[in-house]
């Protein structure tokens, strides 16, 4: 029920909810989707940091309540990505080696993202999430 | 502490890998559901070659037959989910089989 004071939207701040977790994903992992679970609340809009072991490449990643996605990203040792609408997680170490997460989707008490393995990627993905609603 | 279950699908004329549904849950819970159905999950296996810029053939959809045939095997539990994704095709159809499941587009 949406209320209203004094012709003014009153938010029920109950509802505001906050999750910050971490994770890996492990760069030789095939494609496929993997849905994150267990942040406690259904998250509406969430930010994804992503860094590649080797330390050089990682990427910054928006998603708002429509799941449109923004990103920032530095690949192949420090080439520079910016605005990525499609790529949330881009992970790339060398040309034509790549593990990227696109497509996210808001589920029951989390997210899902599409990955996708191209080449043969090494490594870890070391993911940090703060999830949002 | 996070736990994960896997879906592994692959081809049954060859065994290859096609496709993973895996959910990783935060809180150390086995993870209870999948918040996708099988044919939800079948709906992302590309049935077509993707071509990379210098025409190699992107991991995991090595897919070039007008019919192919999927089963998967799903695993929930953490230890036994990191077997399945370690593992290589032909260790995947000795583990346990859910469900028997079909199509690509073009099927009949």
């Amino acid at each position: 029920m949406t209320i209203f004071k004094n012709g003014i939207e009153m938010v029920d701040a109950a509802a505001l909810n906050t999750k910050i977790t971490s994770t890996t994903r492990d760069m030789t992992a095939g494609s496929g989707n993997v849905s994150y679970t267990g942040v406690g609340f259904d998250p509406t809009a969430f930010v994804l940091s992503a860094l590649h072991s080797n330390g050089k490449d990682r990427s910054m990643g928006f998603v708002d309540s429509n799941a449109s996605i923004a990103s920032t990203i530095s690949y192949n040792g420090g080439t520079v990505g910016g605005g990525d609408s499609l790529n949330l997680v881009y992970l790339q170490t060398a040309g034509g080696v790549v593990q990227q997460a696109r497509s996210p989707s808001f589920i029951t008490g989390g997210v899902t993202l599409t990955w996708t393995k191209t080449g043969a990627p090494a490594g870890t993905g070391y993911l940090a999430f703060q999830f949002m609603r | 502490m996070e736990t994960k279950a896997v879906r592994i699908f692959y081809r049954k004329s060859d065994n290859q890998i096609v496709w993973t549904h895996t959910v990783v849950d935060f809180v150390g819970r086995t993870p209870a559901f999948f918040p996708t159905t099988i044919e939800e999950d079948l709906a992302k296996i590309p049935d077509k070659p993707k071509l990379n810029s210098d025409g190699s053939i992107i991991e995991g959809t090595r897919l070039g037959g007008v019919v192919e045939e999927y089963d998967y095997v799903q695993e929930d539990d953490s230890q036994r989910a990191q077997d399945a994704l370690d593992s290589d095709e032909n260790r995947i159809v000795n583990k346990r089989l859910i469900v028997g499941r079909k199509r690509s587009a073009g099927a009949r």
